[in-house]
């Protein structure tokens, strides 16, 4: 179970050429994760969601809260909770010059996967995200679906427990979206955690146990998909999240 | 862990392998026409060298950074690996240098009888080490730059450091004579050719020190 207590992050910014300013990216976040759970965080661009989930996999410090992973933190057991995670964002680049086995094969070293059980697992993960065709091509050549899939199945080598996936599927086409949210809800049949930031409210929708809305740092709405809709008297979660912010204006 | 991050960055820099054989060829080929002696290693080393520290591009250019901060590891080892890996191509271009100009001056007196060239081998390590000195100067420079800056820019400091660093030696220098400082030149080379070794190794080992404590502290501070 991943648990965060009232997650924090301020940050500086210039306010003007001779002026800084303080700023928070995410204010007071409380929420829990259960084992065999897909948590949606929904909001718009500049919500804090990445800013969260950075906190959450370990690249951010909060400036104040907590985050355990069953019952872990990472002041005391950094390595042991990053043994767990895996974390993904839509726009990392990975390394291009690599083959797609090349990539693999060096993530199967970095987390210590013995030469055997690499070979093993590369073959198990070629297959069930259908990288065969491409699995020798330099990363630099393939697609953008193509590429997106090769970073999910860097994350799958030495198979963790915990996903964090930040607008995975942006800018894919129909058909890799479908694949990676096939394989989410894969996962969580097996009892693993996944947390999934996105804008497509209607994704988060079909796929999400849970949904928790951001807006300016702040969750504004916490729930079931069915909840959420109910609560707010809408149809949809789109509608929904514009119902609890009050419409769309300019400044959203 | 480290081995794996080590791997990591020989996997990107593997793909230097073809360059790499040319330079040497190249320098093989300039050793055969100069006939200088003291040109292989310094070459070879500062190649290798400062290939070292392209691993700091590949990682910035694929945005692995935040990834890599998510990786079973931590800041500090992150940071140590880098410093094993500008220390060994170091050594590694000192060696592979040293070995090219024995083995090529080896088969030119081979096959050029009548034209032998002698190998000092004491000034060709002197020169080696000296090259491989140099180079980890600049490491030593170049590797908190590119935590504190980035790659790019980072390169840019490094090279307005190490014109500031010049230029106070020359000014200390410059005022020495000026204040008519008698510097015992004698007693200076005597002293050297002692203990200068040494006193090379022993400021490497203190400037690559520095350079990661300084390094490990900007990358702990620095937010992705």
């Amino acid at each position: 179970m991943i648990k965060i207590s009232n997650i924090t992050k301020k940050f500086i910014r210039n306010k003007n050429k001779k002026e800084k300013e303080e700023f928070y990216a995410d204010k007071d976040i409380i929420f829990e994760a259960n084992d065999g759970e897909i948590i949606g965080i929904l909001g718009p661009n500049g919500a804090g969601k990445t800013t969260l989930l950075r906190m959450i996999a370990g690249i951010l410090e909060p400036t104040e809260g907590k985050i355990t992973f069953d019952g872990m933190n990472y002041k005391d057991n950094e390595i042991e909770i990053k043994q767990k995670i895996a974390y993904l964002s839509g726009n990392t680049k990975i390394y291009d010059t690599l083959s797609s086995y090349e990539l693999l094969k060096m993530c199967c070293d970095i987390y210590g996967v013995s030469k055997e059980n690499s070979e093993k697992r590369i073959k198990e993960i070629t297959k069930v995200l259908g990288m065969e065709q491409f699995l020798y091509n330099k990363i630099a050549n393939l697609s953008t679906g193509q590429t997106q899939k090769v970073n999910l199945a860097r994350c799958l080598v030495h198979n963790p427990k915990y996903y964090i996936l930040d607008e995975a599927t942006t800018g894919l086409d129909i058909i890799s979206s479908q694949i990676i949210l096939n394989f989410i809800k894969e996962e969580r049949e097996k009892g693993k955690t996944i947390l999934y930031s996105t804008h497509y409210m209607e994704e988060a929708e079909n796929i999400c146990d849970r949904v928790i809305m951001i807006n300016k740092g702040k969750i504004i709405k916490a729930g079931t998909p069915e909840e959420i809709k109910r609560d707010t008297n809408t149809s949809n979660l789109r509608d929904a999240f514009f119902a609890m912010i009050g419409g769309v204006s300019d400044e959203e | 862990m480290i081995k794996g991050l080590l791997k990591k960055d020989l996997y990107n820099l593997s793909t230097y392998k073809a360059s790499l054989i040319i330079v040497i060829l190249f320098c093989g080929i300039a050793i055969i026409g100069t006939e200088a002696v003291t040109f292989g290693p310094v070459i070879i080393c500062s190649i290798i060298g400062m290939i070292s520290l392209s691993t700091f591009s590949y990682d910035e250019i694929s945005k692995s950074n935040k990834y890599i901060l998510t990786l079973p590891t931590s800041r500090k080892e992150i940071v140590k690996e880098k410093f094993i890996l500008a220390i060994g191509s170091t050594i590694l271009g000192g060696i592979l240098g040293l070995l090219l100009t024995i083995i090529v001056i080896n088969v030119m007196n081979y096959l050029r009888p009548e034209n032998i060239i002698n190998i000092d081998y004491e000034s060709l390590i002197i020169t080696t080490i000296g090259g491989m000195w140099g180079i980890s100067l600049i490491q030593s420079i170049q590797i908190p730059s590119i935590y504190k800056w980035g790659a790019e820019k980072g390169r840019i400091q490094m090279f307005i450091l190490l014109f500031v660093l010049i230029v106070i030696v020359l000014g200390i220098a410059f005022l020495l004579m000026k204040a008519n400082f008698y510097i015992n030149v004698e007693m200076i080379e005597s002293f050297m050719n002692k203990y200068g070794l040494i006193l090379l190794a022993f400021f490497m080992i203190i400037m690559y020190y520095i350079s990661y404590r300084i390094s490990y502290k900007i990358y702990k501070k620095k937010e992705e």
